[in-house]
Order: structure tokens, then sequence, then C-alpha cells
């Protein structure tokens, strides 16, 4: 059976206690844009990530409002070829109301395992990137849509498909909901062994 | 960049702007410039490689850098990036909005989109917000760092 995922806050909860129950995805944004400041610090916090060997394999890109329109129209170009201009329409005009655009990638190795370990580091340092700003009431969307696998968003954001990888697109600005999910108890996925 | 002018001799007129309207779009939209006839410059920045490396790109406002197929071959690197606003003041002198291509320092390469070539008259960064310039994109010729490059940019 599944719980809310405030169930188990409590007072007696540390502060990253509280902030890991309660981020969420955020799926609509109020239109005013958070502070870059607050993205460049966010940054900052998620190159601190855990990473095997070091290789600190992350790249970040900050997108301004031209790179963002030209996302959102590849995206609805995508869109249209597989459900119709209708609902290309209606996704160009979501995508463009985004208030803030970043993308993350990762460097691609040649050693499966070390891409693999990459990966994983990189996807922490999100997670490390979403915390900040959720704490300083700032959500994300972290998106992996089709679109970020096109060659050509490559070419949007300047980055080189041979040597780098898009991890997600994400998102960023002020909640204008946030919702409310379930996940598993903690009995349901945990394996004690002797 | 006035002085540069004169010594070169070229024409040139000098349009007055409001800084709050000095993006280029909102330019063309408010003084009724055609956005064919209005070009960006782009200054660029390595971020990899032992030692950075800039370049200012001129290119029509109705177009976009190629930076996966032209920049970064002609930069020499793998990744780049949009100098950033305190990069392109150190650099230039001159404030992201505002920036010009006359009178750039000459260790500076200025690339210029083919497109920019073809027009009669463009419409240039004046070195500040406040101003806009309008001359013969020949000048681009006799510009000893200047380089016109087919292909540097494409229609967005």
């Amino acid at each position: 059976m599944s719980a809310p995922a405030t169930s188990l806050d409590t007072e007696s909860d540390s502060i990253a206690a509280r902030l890991l129950r309660s981020r969420r995805t955020i799926h609509d944004f109020k239109p005013e844009p958070a502070p870059r400041e607050k993205l460049l610090a966010a940054i900052d916090l998620a190159r601190w990530a855990p990473n095997h060997h070091a290789t600190e394999p992350w790249h970040f890109y900050l997108l301004g409002p031209e790179t963002a329109i030209g996302i959102a129209e590849l995206n609805a170009e995508l869109v249209e070829a597989k459900s119709g201009p209708e609902a290309a329409a209606a996704k160009l005009e979501r995508w463009s109301a985004m208030p803030g655009w970043l993308v993350v990638t990762c460097d691609k190795s040649d050693d499966d395992l070390r891409e693999r370990e990459d990966y994983a580091a990189c996807a922490c340092a999100i997670h490390n990137l979403m915390l900040y700003l959720w704490d300083e009431g700032i959500g994300v969307k972290w998106t992996t849509g089709a679109v970020i696998r096109d060659p050509r968003f490559y070419d949007l954001i300047w980055a080189d498909p041979e040597v780098e990888e898009v991890v997600g697109l994400l998102w960023y600005g002020y909640a204008e909901e946030v919702p409310m999910i379930r996940r598993k108890e903690v009995d349901e996925i945990l394996v004690s062994l002797p | 960049m006035r002085e540069t002018l004169d010594a070169l001799g070229h024409p040139f007129e000098l349009m007055d702007c409001d800084p709050s309207l000095a993006d280029t779009d909102v330019f063309c939209d408010h003084y009724g410039v055609d956005p064919w006839d209005s070009a960006n410059t782009i200054l660029v920045a390595s971020k990899s490689g032992p030692e950075q490396r800039f370049a200012a790109c001129v290119l029509l406002s109705t177009t976009k850098l190629d930076v996966n197929k032209v920049v970064r071959k002609r930069l020499g690197v793998r990744r780049i990036s949009f100098a950033s606003a305190e990069q392109t003041e150190a650099l230039t002198g001159m404030i992201i909005g505002g920036v010009t291509p006359i009178a750039l320092p000459p260790s500076l390469p200025i690339w210029v989109d083919q497109r920019v070539m073809q027009r009669e008259a463009i419409v240039l960064g004046g070195g500040d917000r406040h101003t806009k310039l309008k001359l013969a994109p020949s000048l681009f010729s006799r510009l000893e760092q200047a380089e016109i490059v087919e292909g540097l940019a494409i229609e967005r």
C-alpha cells in the first residue's frame, strides 16, 4: 500500500529530510523567471555530487530565450509528426511559457562502465541542483523527452554529440502548483539479508 | 568607433535608440527596420582547450550561428559558449545588446557571414544600447581582422 509522500513528515525531520520529502516535480510555473544568481549557486552545488574517479563529467547549458524558443519549435515539429498539428500547437504554447531553461549534458566515454557511472553522477548532480533550488522556493521539471535525442537539439545548444550526451532538459521557476504524489512504503522496497 | 570609420573613409549613419528597445527583434519592430537588414554581433568563447579563445561573429538577425558545423571547427575547440556579460565588457568595453564589430581589439577575429555581404546596407550595434550604426557591409572587406565566412550562419 502506498502513502502520500509527506506521510512520514514529522517535526523531528532534519532540514535535509524535509527537503527530500517535500520536493516535487513542478509541471506548471508562474511566468516570472527565477534569478540567474540562484541558478549559478545551484550549479555550484550540483558539482559536489558523488562522482567515481572525480571525472566531473557534467556540463550545464543555461539557455536564453532564443535558444529556448528554438527547442520549443523543434519539439512541436516532433509532436506534429507523431500526434498532429493540434497537439503540436498545444505543446508549443506550453513550452513557450516555461520561464527558465537549463540543459545538463554528460561526457561520453569509450569505456562503458565509466560512461554508466558518469551518467549516474550527472543524475546526482541534477538532484543536488533541484534540492538547492527547492530550498530557495524554486521548482524544477526534469524532462527526457524525444527532443533531447534529436541531432538538431545538439545544434541548438551548441553541444557536440560526439563528445557529450544530453542527460536532461530542466525547466525551473516558481511553482504555480505543487503536486501531491505517493511513494511505496519502505517495507515494499527493502530486502534485508542475514 | 567613429574614428575607425572616419579613418577608413567609409560612409555611415548613426541612429538613436531607446536602450530598452536595443535588442534586435524589438528594435526592428519598433523602428521599422527590416530584420534582413539588421545584423547581430555575437561574441563566442571557447570552453575547452589550454587557453580561452574568442571570436566576434556577425550575422543577419534572421539567421543563427552554425556552431556545430562551422564555428567550433574554426575556433578549434570542442565546447563553445556565448561570452558572458563580464567577458564581453572586459574584452570589448561594450555591453551585450550594444556590441559593434567596429573598433574591436585587433587580436579578436571577426567572422562575417556571407549573407551579410549581400545586403545593400545593414544596421549594427553602435557600441552601446543608445546607438545603432547603419552602413554598407563592404566595410568588412576593408577591416584587417575581418573574414567573410560562407555558412557561418543558417536560416532560423
